[in-house]
């Protein structure tokens, strides 16, 4: 699996230097972004989202065909309440017969609309792509219910268990009244320690479409392992599409990234859906389109990408 | 969340920072150690990067990452979302040589700088002077660990600054002003001038104009009968304001002297005012006497995780382990 997996970044490698980036744009054809269309989605996206800014990297590992202070996108510290291994089992323990995702023909994305309306009969605190809007804080859990029974996932070691947690409130605390500890602790239901993301986003020029790269932090500010990050990714993705690699702009640490090979075919579907419902799809709108396509696979990481227009349509 | 409504003084509590270090910092210093510094345990000047409050439910913190071994003269990295502010490192060359540092005598070391930019004036230039930071480690290179300690050093006044009261803006604002205040601060972190300054004041005029001006503007917008709230940006979303509110109250009252303010501890939701969880609040503190002598060395608390009045002796340590980053471990895992 290893050797086949090298031998093939090689090749990728080859085809990418031989060929020259895409300058043609197929967004409505494929669903693929030449790079002047991914600079203008990016800097779309990092207007209308701020918390995702442009980088550019390390020099070493910079892109010729992308401008030096447009390489990546990246929002930081991004919060990822649950695990979404513990999130699909009780969705599957609920009797719930909506199939989060199926990455053969790009119904996952939509399938998510139907689990968002089994869930809101659910149990309040499943996190739904509601969540995923940063804008609804209602929905987010505190620690205490974190730690609530029946939602710890399966893997024992990797559970922040009490210790942990009362370490790192120790950890958060400094004020030179000790009194502080007592006077307002009960009230304050909304201390969060929580795992949280570094998301990135690249031009994966072989299959001219962005792709996803995660690093991960645990509760007490951490780097996760990346193994770790596959309990925050949908297992119909875990070690399938989703992959530990080495960050194209980034010379240290392994990061798990959404393999790119079927975001053209999905991102068609989703063009063809909304031209199919009278809509008019803007490349300038795609990075919209494709983070919210991306959490299917990482449900609960609640990365801003603002939704309150009508994908495609004329008005923003 | 409004913040519970407070009426009675009390004395202000304010709520740490936390740092995160990523692991390309301890790769760029492991690599720094080897080719440079040999033993070499002189202190290093870095960079961290700061971020108001971006999450209703998730503190910001102060990160190091891989701009931040770059010199300070040659480092041009930063934005909204990284607001570049001075520290410094100190990385021992063994454990006894970490575990025998003076950690109190460093961090009020580190006060003192901050003192002493405040009464110099260089805060107006470059306020994220009140935010410097300590880092102590010793990176064990054989073994691929790293022990470390963070300090955001914060100057303790002997008589204590009294809380008057504390609301959300949300609560305090008219409508009006609310709506003049998240366009005026918008403006402000589009700005790629003013985006990256962590201090600064709200005018707020009678006819509910606001405008946002930076600390060296001071001058300009004294005594002109308006309101004045002192704005920052707070790292947290607790209750309580965010750490750097104590340093910023030190440069008020030694350089401008003043002995009472309003401040406004300004926290995002989707890059935009929170009014919900931004706070505004008054305090009161005595001035400080005796501050202004140069050899002044003041009073600082301020190692993270730790709690005023611990035992200083055994200094908790953060531990990182970059095995994964050794070329052995690596090889393994590709066959």
């Amino acid at each position: 699996m290893q050797v086949k997996q090298k031998v093939y970044e090689l090749y990728k490698g080859t085809v990418e230097r031989v060929t020259g980036p895409r300058t043609v744009s197929a967004f409505l054809e494929k669903g693929v972004l030449s790079v002047p269309e991914f600079i203008l989605a990016g800097d779309n996206l990092v207007s209308k989202c701020p918390t995702w800014s442009w980088e550019a990297g390390d020099p070493s590992k910079r892109k010729p065909y992308l401008p030096s202070d447009k390489q990546f996108l990246v929002t930081r510290n991004v919060p990822c309440l649950r695990r979404a291994v513990a999130v699909e089992e009780e969705y599957d323990a609920a009797g719930a017969e909506v199939v989060l995702d199926d990455d053969e023909d790009g119904e996952g994305w939509l399938a998510t609309h139907g689990l968002q309306a089994s869930e809101s009969k659910e149990e309040e605190d499943i996190p739904s792509m509601d969540t995923l809007d940063i804008g609804k804080v209602e929905e987010i859990k505190s620690i205490p219910s974190y730690f609530g029974a029946g939602e710890k996932p399966d893997d024992e070691e990797d559970i922040p268990d009490m210790d942990t947690y009362e370490d790192t409130g120790d950890h958060s605390t400094a004020t030179p009244q000790p009194s502080y500890f007592v006077a307002e602790e009960p009230d304050d239901d909304n201390i969060l320690l929580t795992r949280t993301y570094d998301v990135s986003i690249t031009y994966d020029k072989y299959y001219q479409t962005p792709r996803v790269w995660l690093t991960g932090y645990d509760e007490a500010r951490m780097p996760l392992k990346p193994e770790l990050v596959f309990q925050d990714i949908s297992q119909d993705h875990a070690h399938k599409t989703v992959t530990i690699e080495d960050h194209p702009h980034l010379l240290v640490g392994q990061h798990a990234s959404v393999h790119p090979c079927k975001h053209a075919a999905v991102m068609k579907k989703i063009i063809d859906v909304i031209v199919s419902q009278g809509g008019a799809p803007e490349v300038d709108k795609y990075l919209f389109i494709f983070l919210k396509f991306m959490a299917s696979v990482i449900p609960t990481i609640e990365y801003d990408y603002t939704m309150d227009f009508d994908l495609g349509s004329t008005s923003t | 969340m409004a913040a519970k409504a407070e009426v009675r003084p009390r004395p202000l509590e304010l709520d740490p920072i936390a740092s995160r270090v990523e692991l390309a910092f301890w790769e760029d210093l492991r690599r720094l150690k080897l080719d440079v510094l040999g033993t070499d345990d002189s202190p290093i000047p870095i960079t961290g990067y700061y971020t108001p409050c971006t999450h209703p439910k998730m503190s910001g913190l102060l990160r190091l990452g891989r701009e931040s071994l770059v010199p300070p003269s040659a480092n041009s990295f930063g934005s909204r979302n990284s607001c570049p502010v001075p520290g410094t490192l100190i990385n021992t060359n063994n454990m006894r040589g970490l575990q025998n540092l003076d950690v109190e005598y460093l961090l009020r070391e580190e006060a003192k700088k901050i003192l002493h930019d405040i009464m110099h004036g260089k805060i107006e230039e470059d306020p994220s002077l009140l935010l410097r930071f300590l880092v102590i480690s010793f990176a064990d290179l054989k073994n691929w660990k790293i022990y470390y300690s963070v300090a955001f050093p914060s100057l303790v006044f002997k008589s204590e600054m009294t809380l008057l009261s504390l609301h959300s803006a949300s609560l305090v604002l008219s409508q009006e002003e609310a709506k003049s205040l998240s366009k005026s601060l918008k403006e402000w972190r589009s700005s790629n001038e003013t985006a990256g300054l962590p201090f600064f004041f709200v005018d707020i005029s009678s006819d509910s104009c606001i405008a946002i001006r930076q600390l060296k503007d001071w001058r300009d917008c004294q005594d002109n009968g308006q309101k004045l709230l002192f704005g920052f940006y707070d790292h947290g979303c607790h209750q309580d304001p965010g750490w750097a509110l104590r340093n910023y109250i030190a440069f008020l009252s030694l350089q401008l002297k003043i002995e009472k303010i309003q401040f406004l501890c300004y926290r995002e939701k989707r890059s935009e005012l929170d009014l919900e969880k931004s706070l505004i609040g008054e305090a009161s503190f005595p001035q400080p006497h005796g501050w202004d002598d140069s050899d002044y060395v003041p009073e600082a608390i301020g190692w993270e995780g730790e709690k005023p009045g611990d035992g200083r002796k055994e200094k908790k340590l953060k531990e990182i382990n970059l095995e994964s980053m050794s070329p052995e471990r690596r090889d393994e895992e590709q066959q």
